[in-house]
């Protein structure tokens, strides 16, 4: 006995201690005993569920980033097959932490309920057995199949030129097939554990799954039923039909017209109002397209929820130079159900050095909130061998340039804040390649860096070339101290150290930032701005594009070409910050403003139009360039409506006349005398007969004059040129008389480089660089920048002013650019 | 920002702009297309120059190849001729930094490693100034097209090589005076020497005027007869008025090539042989009652006498450039005044040849015959038994072979089902020791029992 027993609440606890004490090792002992039996000893092997399996049943630590990057995996056809090629690119992308995916999912229409789901399901399910982090936007193909349009295409179906058939969006039965297809998936997809991986949708249908109509017009019965209905409200009563059309027609009889030779640039506009009919039907087949895209945007909507994203590919007003492909209605989906659009890299001039231009006019999308995806389906020469069973590169297209046209793709995507979907169109394995991976994990850590932080308050920020275990995004909050500042051997100016991406001590990406820095935000308090918000972003130049005046154009391609495809590239190539713009949003004095607006094709315009017009520009003190017609068709065509819109008397030649012209001042860029502009026969043409503007060009055939500009005293600039035929140089030109800060310097060599840029004032700029040619070219930053290289994360400099930048044919920068403080 | 980009640049094969000149030839593009993009030249870039093709050639490779990044496009705004669109592509090439372009027809297809061949010659030597690959027939393979150009010294033009058939002979790399505008390499600096194309010429001879002012800027034509590139050639006029402008065009363009780059010593010395040239085309043409050949030439002398100050100016401008020394002379051919009458065989067969009061067809290497099924019978004979054995490869329908060989005469019956033919030839008699105008694997009669 001891003279001090313990208390006896201390005895009671600690026998209960022990209990548990020999319990636990009770309990290991078990466990370990157990383990050496194994199910050899009789009992049922524990079963373990597939990634598929815990994702069916909802469980798992899956859980959607909402602030992933929109970049994009896009499988292509072969994920509908066993495709080993697939399998590995899929592998590939959850290694390189790209968890999102567009899914084709093919032969929805007609829709077979259970049966057709499964379909979705058994496609699905090849993603997430190898990347249970996956989501998904599906890409629904709404063209029926070949049997449905056998049964009931009968009046209903148009053929392209190859006899390809596809139905006519004018059809009732297909439409209606298509929105219990589109309800049927979105309640599917509601109702299994898929839901929580699901994005959205992109409806697909017609030529390419780009709801491009084929060629010829669609003579189907239901589209011309459904033009005269077209026809019954447009003008409600016959009269008015009769008038606007200069002879007798009635809705109930109306065909559909005979389609003009669209070939023909002496010949230029529709004759009126003979040929109003033509006009008529070519509105209607893009409102009529656009129509039926939005209403099954409505129908999917209803059945998706509000959160699902629901694109399609439409607005290619920039590419297609046919006027009757039905992309001219952009507009009448920009306030709809429909949340974004998707379109390839231009096709025109995509390859190694050229512009890859978007196909659209973006801004007017992204000032509403929508979004745009790119889809950049670069052959990239990676291909599988069936005899070896492996990839391979073919030996001609080198990696270099492939990774090139890709860094330009990813920087137009970045810059302006767009989507990207990485494509195997066909899944062939043409992104089989960890390399390739490799150069989409370091895409996604700038693109996430760039949503992320803010450019006001660092200098210097070196992005990570480390493992590709990086997190897919950077939240704002997640900062780390002491891990930013300038580069080795780069000491940056006293308390410019910033914020940046950094490689922790496990290679993985962390914002960081300078010690002594403990917010993000900018100093004032002001809200950081993430450099691709580009829709906010100051900009030089606004490129306005009209999708109605197309409809008055007999002439398409040639003139199109010109006007739209030409001067785009000579945007892109001019070095400044520039939006793109439809016509209706300038009028309705939506977008941002900017210095200097360029109506490629603003031919129609009423009075009223053109007045709201004159007032931006004033109130704007801003500079408008207008291009060949402007305003010509207002009541009716007439050069005295080109005089009241650019300010300057014109005079048109009286038959068709050959255009080029010859630059008539000393200029940075033109050289005096220097020949631009097009040199066919066009009608009809224009000239300038105004002694109040002072001339810039002439005609070389005539030595009339084919652009002038003119300080109007209500306080704006109209530059007017005649020549359908802007370069890059005679644009460059113009900014320049504007005062307008050109990236691009001119020199002995003028390279006319694709540039984007996006300018976020004293928040920094963005510029990206895709060099045409090899040399050594000077950017000019017009004041003291820290520059730096986002692909180049050891490439920091001191400030500059201006660099010289030594670049190969093909190669990309994208340099991040920090106003000194 | 460094030099490293220039560094690695230096490292770099040469930058080819291969530009591909097309017009409503849609239907060639898909075989041009699919061989030069399987090339595995590692720094080329493939331009399709649409001279305003109504046929839709530029949306055909544009969505078969336009996501290709080498793919690029150059649409003229019209019709531009041959040399117009070419000189588009060219002045685009240099506008890009081309080191080489590689000038190519859209009916032709290559074969592997045309580009790193000829690049490698040019590469070799800084004063080559043109490569020319050895051109062969596409449907036939065996039979050369062109390896390079020849001249005479009336200003009269041919393929050399052009009908024969292909042999090792023909694999001796030397210089030529000049390079066919259907398939060359050409370095992009001579350019800066020369100018372009002439685009008076519409069409013809247009690439011969190029090559003899490379030479005369001090550069040379070579053949590169390793790299192949096969051509859909046609060796004939065609018929109609077509044709009759074609032949304008010629004897047109062979004077003003004349008056451009011959030197007058050598015009006035071989005027005489020039107007004997005349006539006797003339005559020829009056004798077979085609008078619209006389025409064609009397039209010609109007033009040529037309654009006699344009050649005298342009002479004058390469003079003050120092040009004006002839230094292709020693390849102009001296021997003839016109290419002796090519032959080209059709599906491998030459027209008939009596041989002791029978019938028999002359081969080439290769040729086939579509047969019905039956019994046959095929006589092959030698005609010069001194230069060696009559050795035939026959392949039935249905892959069953037979061989026939002797010095005089062989033959053979088959019984054969339907199918194609394929006969090959395994000496060829060489027109050089035979005296033929044709190269000739062997002489057949094929018999149906």
């Amino acid at each position: 006995m001891s003279e001090n027993p313990p208390p006896s609440h201390l005895h009671f606890f600690m026998q209960i201690f022990i209990v548990f004490l020999i319990l636990i090792v009770a309990g290991i002992a078990g466990l370990w005993v157990g383990s050496l039996l194994g199910p050899s000893a009789g009992l049922p092997p524990k079963k373990t569920k597939t990634a598929e399996e815990k994702q069916r049943a909802g469980e798992g630590k899956f859980r959607r980033d909402p602030n992933a990057p929109p970049l994009f995996f896009f499988p292509g056809n072969g994920l509908n097959e066993n495709s080993r090629p697939v399998a590995d690119e899929l592998a590939m992308a959850a290694k390189a932490g790209i968890h999102q995916y567009v899914v084709p999912v093919a032969n929805m229409v007609p829709w077979q309920g259970e049966q057709t789901f499964k379909s979705v399901l058994d496609t699905v399910s090849r993603v997430l057995r190898n990347d249970t982090d996956a989501t998904f936007l599906f890409q629904v193909d709404l063209n029926p199949t070949k049997e449905w349009l056998s049964a009931h295409g009968h009046g209903c179906a148009q053929k392209d030129p190859t006899g390809k058939v596809f139905p006519s969006v004018a059809c009732p039965l297909w439409t209606e097939e298509c929105k219990k297809a589109l309800a049927g998936l979105a309640k599917g997809v509601q109702g299994s554990p898929l839901a929580q991986h699901t994005l959205g949708y992109v409806l697909s249908a017609l030529t390419d799954g780009h709801w491009v109509q084929p060629e010829g017009y669609d003579r189907s019965e239901v589209n011309r039923d459904g033009f005269r209905h077209w026809l019954q409200g447009r003008y409600v009563k016959e009269a008015a039909l009769i008038e606007a059309w200069g002879g007798p027609a009635r809705f109930s009889t109306v065909e559909i017209p005979e389609r003009p030779e669209s070939g023909d640039s002496s010949n230029v506009f529709l004759s009126l109002p003979t040929m109003r009919s033509v006009a008529d039907f070519q509105e209607y087949t893009s409102q009529s397209v656009a129509d039926t895209i939005a209403s099954f945007g409505t129908a999917l909507r209803a059945a998706a929820g509000k959160d699902a994203e629901i694109l399609a590919p439409y607005g290619f007003s920039f590419e297609l130079t046919r006027n009757d492909a039905g992309h001219c209605a952009l507009g009448l989906l920009l306030n709809g159900d429909i949340s974004g659009f998707v379109s390839p890299v231009s096709y025109i001039d995509r390859g190694v050095g050229g512009v890859g231009a978007p196909m659209d006019p973006i801004h007017s999308a992204l000032d509403r909130g929508k979004k745009w995806y790119i889809i950049d389906d670069t052959r990239t020469g990676m291909a599988w061998n069936p005899q070896t069973l492996a990839p391979e590169r073919i030996k001609g297209l080198r990696a270099e340039d492939v990774f090139n046209v890709q860094r330009r793709n990813f920087c137009q995507a970045a810059v302006f804040g767009l989507g990207l979907i990485w494509a195997d169109p066909n899944g062939e394995g043409w992104l089989q390649d960890e390399e390739q991976w490799k150069v989409f994990a370091q895409m996604q850590r700038i693109y996430a860096f760039l949503k992320a932080v803010p450019s006001s308050a660092g200098s210097s920020f070196p992005i990570p070339t480390g493992p590709l275990s990086v997190p897919t995004t950077v939240p704002p909050g997640a900062v780390q101290t002491g891990k930013g500042g300038p580069a080795e051997g780069e000491a940056a100016p006293e308390g410019e150290g910033g914020p940046g991406v950094v490689p922790d001590a496990d290679g993985e990406a962390v914002v960081a930032r300078d010690s002594g820095n403990e917010e993000i935000s900018a100093a004032d308090g002001e809200s950081p701005v993430p450099l691709v918000t580009a829709s906010e972003a100051q900009a030089a130049l606004t490129v306005v594009v009209d999708e109605t005046s197309r409809y008055y154009q007999q002439c398409d391609t040639p003139l199109n070409t010109l006007v739209i495809r030409q001067a785009l590239d000579a945007c892109l190539r001019s070095g400044v910050a520039t939006r793109f713009c439809l016509l209706q949003d300038i009028l309705d004095g939506k977008g941002e403003s900017t210095t200097v607006y360029l109506f490629l094709n603003a031919f129609r315009l009423t009075g009223e139009e053109r007045g709201k017009l004159h007032a931006r520009m004033r109130d704007e003190h801003a500079c408008a360039i207008w291009v060949y017609a402007p305003g010509y068709l207002d009541k009716g065509f007439s050069v005295e409506n080109i005089s009241a819109t650019t300010g300057m008397t014109v005079m048109q030649f009286p038959d068709a006349q050959h255009a080029g012209s010859v630059f008539a001042l000393p200029g940075r860029w033109m050289r005096q005398e220097a020949k631009f502009g097009d040199s066919g026969l066009w009608k009809p043409l224009f000239y300038i007969e105004d002694k109040n503007t002072d001339t810039m060009s002439r005609y070389a055939a005539t030595s009339k004059v084919s652009m002038a500009m003119r300080v109007l005293e209500e306080g704006w600039t109209s530059v007017y040129l005649a020549d359908p035929g802007l370069s890059p140089a005679l644009l460059s030109e113009i900014l320049s008389m504007m005062d307008q800060h050109l990236f691009f310097q001119p020199g002995e060599s003028d390279f006319y480089d694709s540039a984007c840029v996006v300018d976020h004032g004293d928040q920094g700029r963005l510029l990206a660089i895709h060099a045409r040619q090899t040399g050594e070219r000077t950017i000019g930053l017009n004041g003291f920048y820290h520059v730096q290289d986002l692909f180049d994360p050891n490439n920091v400099g001191r400030p500059k002013e201006s660099f010289l930048l030594p670049m190969r044919n093909g190669e990309t920068h994208l340099y991040k650019l920090t106003p000194l403080q | 920002m460094g030099l490293s980009a220039v560094e690695r640049h230096s490292k770099t094969a040469p930058l080819v702009h291969v530009l591909v000149i097309n017009w409503n030839g849609m239907e060639h593009l898909e075989a041009c297309f699919d061989t030069l993009l399987a090339d595995a030249y590692p720094n080329a870039r493939f331009v399709l120059i649409d001279n305003a093709s109504e046929d839709d050639s530029v949306a055909f490779v544009r969505g078969r190849y336009g996501a290709d990044p080498r793919v690029e496009f150059l649409e003229c705004e019209r019709n531009l001729g041959w040399s117009g669109g070419n000189n588009a592509g060219i002045r685009r090439a240099l506008e890009h930094g081309a080191d080489y372009v590689f000038l190519i027809n859209n009916d032709t297809a290559v074969e592997p490693g045309f580009l790193e061949k000829t690049v490698s010659v040019a590469e070799a030597d800084a004063h080559v100034g043109v490569v020319a690959p050895k051109m062969r027939l596409f449907s036939q393979p065996d039979i050369l097209n062109s390896v390079g150009l020849e001249c005479s010294y009336i200003g009269s033009s041919w393929d050399k090589g052009v009908a024969r058939q292909d042999s090792p002979a023909w694999d001796v790399p030397c210089e030529v005076i000049g390079a066919c505008g259907g398939a060359c390499l050409i370095r992009a600096s001579v350019f800066e020497k020369t100018g372009f194309l002439p685009e008076e010429f519409g069409i013809y001879l247009d690439d011969l005027d190029l090559c003899l002012r490379i030479w005369n800027a001090g550069f040379s034509v070579v053949s590169c007869p390793g790299a192949v590139v096969r051509h859909k050639f046609s060796a004939t006029l065609g018929e109609g008025l077509r044709a009759r402008h074609k032949y304008y065009l010629n004897t047109r363009n062979r004077f003003w090539m004349l008056f451009r780059n011959f030197p007058v010593s050598k015009l006035l010395c071989y005027a005489p042989a020039l107007l004997v040239a005349e006539a006797r085309a003339m005559g020829r043409g009056g004798l077979n009652g085609e008078w619209w050949r006389v025409g064609a030439h009397v039209k010609a002398w109007f033009a040529a006498a037309a654009y006699i100050p344009r050649a005298v100016g342009e002479r004058a401008r390469r003079s003050r450039h120092e040009q004006a020394v002839c230094r292709f002379w020693h390849l102009v051919r001296t021997d003839r005044m016109f290419c002796a009458g090519a032959l080209l065989p059709v599906d491998g067969w030459y027209p008939d040849r009596r041989i002791e009061n029978e019938l028999f067809r002359p081969m080439a290497r290769h040729a086939w015959l579509d047969i019905p099924a039956g019994r046959l019978r095929v006589v092959a004979v030698n005609c010069y038994p001194s230069l060696g054995e009559v050795e035939l490869r026959l392949r039935f329908p249905g892959g069953t072979e037979a061989i026939l060989s002797d010095r005089h005469r062989a033959e053979g019956e088959y019984e054969v089902t339907a199918g194609r033919l394929e006969l090959e030839a395994g000496h060829i008699y060489m027109s050089e020791d035979t005296g033929d105008t044709v190269d000739t694997g062997g002489w057949l009669r094929i018999e149906f029992l």
